[in-house]
């Protein structure tokens, strides 16, 4: 019920959109933009753990996050993220080319990402941290209020430990943990605001956001995510 | 006059023509790019659905009888895989539970469940294979040809020296392809602990294991219970609650949700509905009713070879009802035992919290009800517990664990799935069993060792 409320504010939201120029704020869109040039997104994420592996037992928090796009020559951008609920913690770094054709855009690029978790639980210790590497692909059109990005990820888990107390829970290292489709809308929002909406479906076995879990099921399971943003 | 027509300048007119479509696309598109994602997320939702291979697809087992009891012990053991080991590995552990035999592997944490019977001086097995920890299934059948052990084993005076087991794997067709071939190595491992009458508690969490490891059955029903022994289980941990009438009733959770019930028209916590509205309207994940204790217990008793009931109890107010409940179903069992038709049975009151500690030491008899006490030591020796559980993230404690054998108590860990560490403590302590969301894989480390 929650998800299918955020997605109709996900979808109002973006039909209620007022006009304006929007042709230099954007973060997740494919395009390119004016080199040495900031933009960026404050804002939360909410990601929905599967039933069978959150059981009763994990709360959903959001993260807030925060992204950072920062504008090279020659079409490319780096970019920064860092996100957090105190309990699960992600901080990632990435590149992409970005083309742009009239108004659709593609972009390709990778990022890399660093979690750490940490929790008491019945009076013991755990905590976890991990590696990843997502390399992704984005489609972009651009309409006069509103930017729409359509982008697929692959996520790899370069490493990842748990640990309770001092003894090692569990480790992995270098799997293909699934991927992803999101879609984010970048548009005005209110006054000279602007807004990013973003929906992600991921298809993990594998995913950091579970990580209080301990799961030892390994077969992907959809984790959908709701994301929501002022661009700076 | 000529009337005069005001024409628009084309280009300018067909601009504005073409932005406004755009405007209109624009939001028909993303209309249309949510109904897939809506349409996505529904159909690609996180329920965890079973997948168990249509066995009536295998014949073999068409026109046999039952092995006696006798030859079936023969067949156990350790067995080197001389075909199939890409699947299940180089060695693999046979045990039968009643009229069933698993196979139970290292690689892949596999495991193969059949039904057994004999014809003709062979004994023939049909079921299929499973990996533990993912939904990779799919058929095997087997048998033991009269030359290849069978006629020594149906003999049941000894075992034969040379036991070869032949068969074919494969997905969920009619027609098996890949060979499998097993060869008798030596006899299952034994335990030489006096105080445990050479017994490990192999106990399988939640009835056999939980929903999200997609078992034939749902977690804590009847049918799961009746199971766990096939899945290396000789002892089982169940979940009770109290309904809004006082029935015990075998279910996890606090509150009704999709994880364990079929339907969202219940919601809130089981313990705002009567049995009668439960049975009514609620189904578990596969379909079973959410059982009574009172028929779990008389199922264990009468229809398993389970040697142990760990009592998972949540709440204060059960300790009045369940007790009384686990005398009657000890004795039952003790009777049973005494005519020969089942092994001993040990039913333990859990006390996991501190209030049920508390409660439970209070009430006049818990001397003598047998319990499981998780909180320490001292409190397994106040409770008077047969059973210290200590979290598996505490370590092997050796100190703990051979003060409680002197004391003529044993201790079982919780809860271990990972294969590494399940090794480990079954190496470095001195554990009386281990509870596990893969009795199977215990199973198999547990019985291999010399």
């Amino acid at each position: 019920m929650i998800k299918f409320s955020l997605l109709l504010l996900f979808v109002a939201t973006a039909l209620s959109a007022q006009e304006y120029d929007s042709a230099s704020v954007y973060v997740m869109f494919p395009r390119n933009a004016e080199p040495y040039h900031f933009t960026g997104v404050i804002g939360s994420t909410i990601t929905f753990v599967p039933r069978p592996i959150a059981e009763e037992e994990i709360r959903q928090v959001p993260i807030i996050d925060a992204t950072i796009r920062y504008n090279l020559p020659y079409n490319f951008a780096l970019t920064a993220h860092l996100g957090t609920n105190y309990i699960t913690n992600l901080a990632s770094l990435g590149a992409q080319w970005n083309a742009n054709y009239g108004r659709l855009a593609v972009a390709v690029g990778d990022y890399s990402s660093v979690w750490y978790g940490f929790a008491s639980m019945d009076g013991f210790n755990v905590d976890a941290i991990g590696w990843l590497n997502t390399p992704h692909l984005s489609f972009g059109i651009a309409f006069d209020e509103m930017l729409i990005t359509l982008r697929g990820e692959l996520l790899f888990v370069t490493s990842r430990s748990t640990r309770a107390g001092d003894i090692e829970v569990a480790s992995d290292r270098n799997i293909r943990a699934g991927g992803s489709l999101a879609l984010y809308v970048e548009q005005p929002f209110f006054r000279n605001t602007h807004v990013l909406l973003g929906l992600k479906l991921n298809n993990l076995s594998n995913a950091y956001q579970s990580w209080l879990a301990f799961s030892t099921f390994n077969d992907p399971l959809l984790y959908p995510e709701f994301s929501i943003g002022i661009l700076l | 006059m000529k009337k005069q027509y005001y024409y628009p300048k084309t280009s300018e007119y067909f601009s504005k023509k073409i932005n406004r479509y755009f405007q209109i696309l624009s939001r028909i598109l993303f209309v249309l790019v949510s109904i897939i994602f809506i349409h996505f997320l529904s159909s690609c939702n996180s329920e965890l659905k079973v997948i168990v291979p249509d066995v009536q697809l295998l014949t073999s087992l068409q026109g046999t009888s039952s092995i006696p009891n006798s030859s079936r012990r023969l067949v156990e053991g350790v067995y080197v895989v001389e075909s199939g080991f890409g699947e299940f590995g180089d060695t693999v552990i046979l045990k039968h539970d009643r009229e069933w035999l698993s196979i139970f592997c290292e690689k892949n944490s596999s495991y193969i469940v059949m039904q057994s019977g004999m014809k003709d001086s062979t004994l023939y097995y049909a079921g299929y294979w499973r990996y533990a920890q993912s939904p990779r299934t799919g058929l095997c059948t087997l048998e033991i040809k009269p030359d290849d052990g069978a006629r020594e084993i149906l003999r049941a005076v000894a075992r034969p020296q040379r036991i070869i087991i032949r068969g074919v794997f494969g997905g969920n067709e009619a027609v098996l392809r890949n060979p499998l071939v097993l060869r008798f190595v030596r006899g299952l491992f034994i335990r030489a602990h006096i105080k445990s009458d050479g017994k490990f508690w192999i106990i399988a969490h939640r009835g056999g294991g939980r929903n999200s490891d997609r078992l034939p059955f749902s977690e804590n029903s009847t049918e799961l219970i009746k199971f766990a022994g096939k899945l290396g289980a000789n002892g089982v941990e169940i979940d009770v609650r109290l309904t809004k009438d006082g029935v015990p009733i075998l279910y996890h959770d606090e509150n009704l949700n999709t994880r364990l019930i079929n339907g969202e028209y219940m919601v809130g916590p089981i313990g705002n509905y009567t049995y009668a509205q439960i049975q009514e309207l609620c189904r578990l994940k596969n379909g079973e009713r959410i059982p009574t204790l009172d028929d779990v217990l008389k199922a264990v008793v009468d229809s398993t070879s389970l040697t142990a009931v760990w009592l998972d109890i949540k709440e204060i107010a059960e300790i009045e009802k369940v007790i009384p409940m686990q005398k009657k179903y000890l004795e039952r069992a003790r009777v049973l035992q005494e005519l020969g038709k089942r092994d001993s049975l040990e039913i333990f009151f859990g006390l996991a919290t501190t209030d049920i500690y508390n409660a439970f030491t209070a009430h006049p008899e818990h001397e003598q009800v047998p319990s499981i006490c998780e909180l320490g030591v001292s409190q397994t020796q106040t409770a008077n517990s047969k059973v210290y559980a200590p979290r598996w993230t505490l370590g092997s404690l050796p100190t703990e664990v051979a003060r409680l054998h002197i004391d003529n108590r044993r201790s079982f860990v919780w809860t271990l799935d990972q294969p590494e560490f399940i090794v480990k403590f079954l190496n470095e302590g001195d554990f009386d069993g281990i509870l596990t969301n893969y009795p199977t894989v215990v199973a198999y480390h547990y019985y291999i060792r010399k």
